[in-house]
């Protein structure tokens, strides 16, 4: 293939979905992993993927990737649906990723490469790209596991991806190396433009990179949405307001006309606002003269994601 | 099999080359030949102690000994067949597919846009190539020691055709292991599993052949020739004709595309972890 049919079998439409799923249902026995499973992402978006564990995230990405077979279903990336097409657009991290130990960073990157049909020289940058350039003629035996997380990332990106897929990629990360992973995650999607698919369990961090959420839990996806739109749901915005004189400021968001007072938070009260956003709630507070020592969100992923959970284990 | 196939086949040979067990069969492969030389130097006729026994005399030893650079390597390609390489090959094999199964480095593989069979044939290449740099290495040894030490009165061709039927047969047992580490997803579980099935076949193979003996049944006599135990111990014993011994290369023919087709079935089926 030379370089402009390749330039060619890279250009996809941007109305077609980087990721789309359409009832992809995998069982292991009685029990169903991924149950009628329907996804889309936008090209260009980070799209988390939630669910506490052995929800089927890992399965799904698995039947996604081709790594294990699905029941049912169809599966299609930049619109390609052949098994192995569609792994043409995209890298991947699944788990914790595997080495070959007793090879350093470039040589196992190498065989990627191979594999990939890329040419060797895109090792050098791959390694520099996730801040591996002077550790690429270490054994991987001798790396860290945050190392080894960045290793897996220069692997996935070295077939130049659109969509990379990673799953849990801040497992067994030091609070460093998970800010280093974000900011990698981060970068990866405002500087070089790939759309990323994130599965993971730990809310704070899908809730800092993802601008949409699709919640798994018994493989069903349960909710869907822009991650704005989900916070919002069910009773309009909630804000955090704190303040030393809280009396004073219960008193005055009780006068305001689509404010109320639903709760406490660990900065302050909780306030639910209908036609109103947070600078126009802080702007008739600064106005009467009330003192806010805090204003953040109410409601975070978190909250939202324990009440989806918990109302569909009880329905 | 996409255009880079052959870049493939180089990153799992990097893999093969780099490990212990990689070196190990390179090294016996060279062992070998000159055990057999140094052997064969001291039970030359005229180190043969004169008052010895009848039995053991130069004369005697004349006859086992006729030519000597044939017999260095014939010796080193029996040595290496029946007591070292098939173990190593068959660990070096289970290590490249069981051993990246359960060590889980078989999954980025497969996350490339490649076939299955593709990935699979890859690692089968890379084996087959480096059983046969093994043989090769075997063959120079044993002939330069054999030339060298024992001088070169011999017909080589012969031999030399039973090295080539050596790399088939070679390539078949990698194929027995790759077909067994489908299905056994550790190393030592592919090990022990092919050197069982491998026993339970020539037992089957012995078995039916009694069984002919005793009953006159007529029909194992036209099977047992075809079996795999006869693919695996005929083939390179017959190299001695100088026609190609029809029944076990035909059985290595069969062994082949038995055991890779049954590979690529199991394998493009197979969940992986």
């Amino acid at each position: 293939m030379d370089l402009a049919q390749k330039a060619e079998a890279h250009t996809v439409a941007s109305d077609i979905p980087a990721l789309q799923v359409r009832n992809l249902r995998r069982s292991y026995g009685n029990r169903f992993a991924v149950d009628n499973l329907d996804l889309s992402v936008t090209q260009g978006s980070v799209y988390g993927f939630l669910g506490p564990n052995g929800a089927g995230k890992t399965t799904a990405m698995r039947c996604i990737l081709g790594l294990i077979r699905s029941d049912s279903g169809e599966v299609a990336i930049f619109g390609e649906t052949h098994p192995v097409n569609r792994r043409r657009h995209v890298g991947a991290l699944v788990e914790t990723p595997r080495f070959y130990e007793w090879l350093n960073g470039e040589q196992n990157l190498k065989i990627a490469a191979a594999y990939a049909g890329v040419p060797n020289s895109r090792v050098a940058p791959a390694l520099e790209r996730v801040g591996l350039a002077k550790r690429g003629q270490d054994k991987v035996a001798g790396y860290s596991m945050g190392m080894k997380q960045r290793l897996g990332i220069a692997r996935a990106l070295m077939a130049d991806p659109k969509l990379l897929m990673l799953d849990e990629p801040t497992n067994g990360l030091d609070p460093q190396g998970m800010k280093a992973m974000r900011d990698l995650i981060l970068s990866l999607a405002n500087e070089d433009g790939l759309t990323i698919f994130i599965s993971s369990h730990i809310l704070k961090e899908v809730e800092a990179v993802a601008t949409r959420v699709g919640i798994i839990q018994d493989g069903r996806l349960i909710a869907e949405g822009d991650v704005g739109d989900l916070l919002n749901a069910s009773g309009g915005l909630q804000i955090e307001v704190g303040s030393p004189d809280v009396s004073a400021l219960r008193a005055a968001i009780l006068a305001l006309p689509g404010a109320s007072v639903t709760g406490e938070g660990d900065h302050g009260l909780i306030v639910t606002l209908d036609g109103l956003d947070g600078a126009a709630l802080n702007k008739a507070l600064v106005l009467q003269d009330i003192p806010v020592s805090y204003l953040g969100a109410g409601r975070d992923l978190e909250d939202v994601f324990l009440d989806l959970t918990k109302s569909q284990e009880i329905s | 099999m996409p255009a880079y196939f052959h870049r493939m086949v180089g990153a799992e040979l990097l893999k093969i080359i780099t490990r212990v067990s990689g070196w190990a069969g390179l090294f016996l492969s060279a062992l070998i030949p000159l055990l057999v030389t140094c052997m064969l130097v001291w039970m030359q006729p005229e180190a043969v102690d004169p008052n010895a026994a009848p039995d053991m005399n130069a004369a005697m030893m004349q006859s086992m000994i006729p030519d000597q650079a044939f017999t260095v390597l014939d010796w080193t390609l029996t040595g290496r067949n029946i007591l070292i390489m098939p173990m190593v090959l068959l660990l070096i094999t289970a290590q490249l597919f069981a051993g990246e199964w359960s060590e889980r480095t078989l999954r980025s593989l497969l996350l490339r846009p490649v076939s299955r069979a593709s990935v699979l044939m890859a690692k089968f290449s890379a084996l087959w190539i480096y059983a046969g740099a093994c043989l090769l290495v075997s063959y120079l040894f044993a002939l330069a020691g054999g030339w060298i030490f024992l001088g070169h009165e011999a017909e080589i061709i012969g031999v030399t055709k039973g090295y080539g039927v050596c790399w088939l047969r070679d390539g078949a047992l990698l194929g027995v292991g790759m077909l067994v580490s489908t299905f056994a997803p550790s190393v030592a579980g592919v090990v022990v599993g092919t050197i069982l099935g491998l026993i339970g076949e020539l037992m089957l193979s012995a078995g039916l052949k009694g069984a002919d003996a005793l009953l006159s049944l007529g029909w194992p006599a036209q099977v047992t020739p075809w079996m795999p135990s006869a693919a695996l111990w005929e083939s390179w014993e017959g190299y001695e004709e100088l026609d190609w011994p029809m029944e076990p290369m035909g059985a290595l023919a069969i062994l082949f595309v038995v055991v890779i087709a049954g590979s690529i079935l199991r394998f493009s089926r197979l969940d992986v972890p």
